[in-house]
């Protein structure tokens, strides 16, 4: 009996294997093929950075990808692909150029947030490639690069615009601005309490950041996610000079900034809203809705803890 | 192929995922004014402090340079608060701790012109009179164009 049972399972588990063997060659058929097209305009860093970057992130952030062979076998292959897939719809340092010089300054300011939070190198990716690791040192490295970008030290040195002509003033009074995913502007937030007030200086802005009724009361309770109807103005202008007592004051008005929390209308943000108006004109940004998924991918990267909300006040 | 991959990462998350413990709001940082709006805010890089001058209707129109004569009603307060990173992004910091709360109202003198009161409180409200130049800080306080709001 005891012999007859042990055949039983052995044929169980051959069956088993031979159907797990049988899948995986299957699926080596279906198996994406990872390519590298040519580079049209890589960036171009300080030799000690570039090492890092090209080390930690060219793989899934270039057209120079450094496929192994295990990453060639499925299903390994789709998780490879997909992440290059993504790295490189997200930004590629094959194609610097293609971004605005203001954008590729915002993605190594973030890239090296992304590094700092452990958050890139994707984990992953690092359990199988360990080397793309990057220490304390070369974060620091990192770290001092990007403090001499331009933006670092962006002061706004021209005279302070106060007021629209009168024309465009009765032209704003005739249609509130309205976001390409529906948000409308409004100045109620004048009425809202502070909820912070920042000095952004990878970019040379300074910010106060308003909270409605509901956005403040969750914050008095210590009440995470946020619930629906909470609201977030930012104020932006650019910094004056610092004067000789060590005070920056603000320059002038850049954009009022918005989210609105909706879980059900925003669901494919994470229930948040995004809305910026630009100038004294309260220009939408954004000729389409998509403006909302380059304001989500980095709040849902770095600020998942907080509701994907940078600017609270926390302990 | 969507499914695979939807697939394989549902697996990788279940075997990697690690609760975070939430951050702790700390609504002690914020400072209300009922009846004031904001006229400016400002950074000291020295003093490492992050500043909101508020104002009231009198105030916010001196600021706004529509009253070009302080007047007696006018009412001024500056918050100071710690400076701190901010969490989670490296390239900006933001208010932490209040550090104190400036207060400076225009009265009418006895000779018939304006002057201001002053107090200033440290974050959790003792009245602080030690080391104080008030002349200077009214005039600071009280001095300041409004930043430009929409």
């Amino acid at each position: 009996m005891k012999k007859s049972g042990l055949t039983v399972k052995k044929k169980k588990l051959v069956v088993v294997f031979g159907t797990i063997l049988f899948i995986l060659a299957g699926i080596q058929f279906t198996s994406p093929s990872i390519k590298n097209p040519p580079s049209t305009s890589e960036i171009a860093l300080p030799a000690d950075v570039m090492a890092i970057l090209k080390r930690a992130c060219f793989d899934c952030h270039s057209n120079n990808s450094s496929v192994e062979w295990f990453d060639r076998i499925a299903p390994v292959s789709y998780l490879v692909s997909h992440d290059i897939n993504e790295g490189r719809s997200r930004f590629n340092f094959s194609e610097w150029e293609r971004n605005p010089p203001v954008v590729r300054e915002l993605l190594l300011w973030e890239m090296v947030n992304a590094i700092e939070e452990r958050k890139m190198p994707l984990q992953r990716y690092l359990r199988m490639h360990p080397e793309a690791a990057v220490s304390t040192t070369e974060l620091e490295i990192l770290k001092r690069y990007v403090n001499t970008l331009p933006g670092r030290h962006k002061v706004d040195t021209m005279a302070i615009a106060r007021a629209l002509p009168d024309s465009q003033i009765q032209q704003l009074m005739k249609a509130v601005p309205v976001s390409a995913n529906g948000i409308e502007y409004s100045d109620d937030y004048k009425n809202w309490k502070i909820i912070s007030t920042t000095d952004k200086y990878d970019g040379g802005s300074m910010r106060i950041v308003y909270g409605n009724d509901i956005m403040v009361n969750a914050i008095a309770a210590n009440k995470l996610p946020f619930p629906d109807g909470a609201q977030i103005v930012k104020v932006v202008w650019g910094k004056h000079l610092e004067d000789s007592l060590g005070n920056v004051f603000p320059g002038n008005f850049q954009n009022v900034q918005l989210m609105i929390k909706d879980s059900k209308r925003f669901s494919s943000t994470e229930g948040w809203g995004f809305a910026k108006f630009d100038g004294l004109q309260l220009k939408p940004f954004g000729a389409s809705a998509i403006f909302q998924t380059t304001c989500i991918n980095c709040h849902r990267l770095l600020a998942p803890e907080n509701d994907f909300v940078f600017n609270i006040p926390t302990k | 192929m969507n499914k695979i991959f939807s697939a394989l990462t549902l697996v990788l998350v279940m075997l990697s995922c690690k609760q975070k413990a939430g951050p702790v709001l700390a609504a002690e940082y914020l400072h209300h004014e009922d009846g004031m709006q904001v006229i400016t805010s400002l950074i000291n890089n020295k003093n490492k402090t992050i500043s909101i001058i508020y104002g009231n209707q009198l105030a916010a129109a001196f600021a706004g340079n529509v009253q070009r004569e302080h007047q007696a009603g006018e009412k001024y307060v500056m918050v100071t608060s710690d400076q701190r990173p901010m969490p989670h992004w490296y390239g900006t910091n933001m208010n932490g701790a209040i550090l104190c709360v400036e207060y400076a109202t225009a009265v009418v003198t006895e000779e018939g012109g304006v002057g201001f009161d002053y107090m200033r409180r440290s974050g959790n409200g003792k009245l602080m009179t030690e080391g104080v130049d008030e002349t200077s800080r009214i005039r600071f306080m009280t001095g300041q164009p409004a930043a430009v709001h929409p």
